[in-house]
């Protein structure tokens, strides 16, 4: 078993190399202003378990702070479609899923694409409206619709969407050095987010796919109204809904993150036709 | 009405100020994210008061029947929008110089209104 890991560009990509069956993939996407770092340990642990996984790093984000500004959600939407049909044909079973802006892209993928396997959408972020949004957020449509969004942005703050304070102060210090997220959101990001968002909502019926929706009850940018709207409102004939109790926003590296990693697993395996032949190869292999 | 008129020319005025001032000093790589995000919240007050007071100064010359001024000053109130709607982060300081424009344009014309609202 071979472990493949591009860094050059940020990419965090796992592949079983010696496989002999198209096996199971996962492509995960982080959330805004983040990068595949947040994925990385979901990322290995689904690689553990026979998945294939892709954690690309999204335009805007991971190279010059400055390229957040002029990405549209239109770029967005094109990487993971491109991504995405690059990599569907090779597999049997395709997951797609992420955090935040990336599970709100992942849906968007899903109202287009009617083959994927399942959605995994953690934290979706249809509604910016978490107990952390500061008191001027009344004043976001004046700089949202005016030239002022490519000025204004609204910096990272304490808790980091991080309830654990350990976790929280260690991501805090890789902050400050800019080298897992940016440490402010630019308000024309925002701007980008709330788009796509939009988009999704009006369009959030031709989501077919079986899906599996984390959300936290104290989630500090987006509350559980967005993932209760695609549970409600998803055309799926599967959906599984979990909501955490002990968790903020980056519910991967937050108190319930095993529950988290445990549930893919078991919302994967339910739908995997490939399940039983991963893991005899990975057995045999060991 | 003459009152509401000073305080959008006071309002107007600061906002050129503090764009332009925003623009040199302000807004650039090496400031604090907390100091860029504290302006453009300053800026977004501004902004939203000179928006309200044209509005409410449009309505009120509605009032008084002096229609003739109300679509002038609705138009200033669309501008920001427009050119928001227009703009991109290549051309940002080309679309804020337009903006700045517009602003200036607009404070001579709600002068213009002040002086000859005395002599009404």
């Amino acid at each position: 078993m071979n472990i493949k890991v591009r860094k050059s560009d940020m990419d965090y990509i796992l592949v079983h190399r010696e496989t002999v069956l198209p096996n199971r993939a996962a492509m995960l996407f982080h959330g805004l202003t983040g990068s595949p770092f947040e994925l990385k340990k979901y990322a290995k642990f689904l690689y553990d378990k026979g998945f294939d996984v892709y954690c690309y790093c999204l335009p805007g984000h991971g190279d010059h702070p400055v390229d957040i500004y002029s990405v549209k959600e239109q770029d967005w939407r094109d990487f993971v479609n491109d991504r995405y049909k690059e990599l569907r044909k090779n597999y049997a079973d395709f997951f797609v899923g992420g955090l935040c802006l990336g599970a709100v892209l992942a849906l968007n993928l899903a109202q287009e694409n009617k083959d994927i396997t399942g959605l995994i959408c953690l934290s979706t972020t249809l509604f910016l409206d978490g107990w952390t949004i500061p008191w001027y957020n009344f004043l976001m449509p004046i700089g949202l619709y005016t030239i002022l969004r490519y000025y204004y942005t609204f910096p990272e703050r304490e808790p980091y969407g991080i309830k654990n304070i350990k976790v929280r102060n260690t991501i805090s210090k890789l902050m400050s050095k800019n080298t897992v997220a940016m440490d402010n959101y630019p308000l024309s990001s925002i701007y980008e987010l709330l788009l796509l968002s939009k988009k999704v909502r009006r369009n959030i019926k031709k989501v077919q796919a079986p899906i599996l929706l984390v959300h936290s009850l104290e989630d500090d940018l987006t509350s559980t109204k967005s993932a209760k709207f695609v549970f409600n409102n998803i055309s799926s004939f599967y959906k599984e809904y979990m909501e955490l109790k002990d968790s903020y926003h980056l519910v991967l590296y937050d108190n319930e993150k095993e529950s988290v990693y445990n549930k893919t697993l078991e919302f994967t395996d339910a739908l995997s036709y490939q399940r039983d032949v991963s893991l005899k190869e990975l057995q045999s292999k060991k | 009405m003459q009152s509401l008129l000073i305080i959008l020319i006071l309002i107007n005025l600061l906002l050129i100020l503090s764009l332009i001032f925003g623009m040199v000093y302000v807004f650039k790589e090496a400031t604090e994210p907390k100091l860029r995000a504290y302006y453009s919240v300053y800026l977004s007050v501004l902004l939203f008061l000179y928006l309200a007071g044209l509005i409410a100064a449009a309505i009120r010359y509605i009032f008084v029947a002096q229609y003739m001024q109300s679509p002038f000053l609705i138009m200033f109130f669309v501008f920001p929008f427009a050119i928001g709607n227009f703009a991109s982060y290549r051309n940002l300081r080309l679309f804020t110089i337009l903006q700045i424009a517009v602003f200036l344009i607009s404070l001579f014309y709600i002068i213009y209104l002040y002086v000859n609202f005395r002599h009404i």
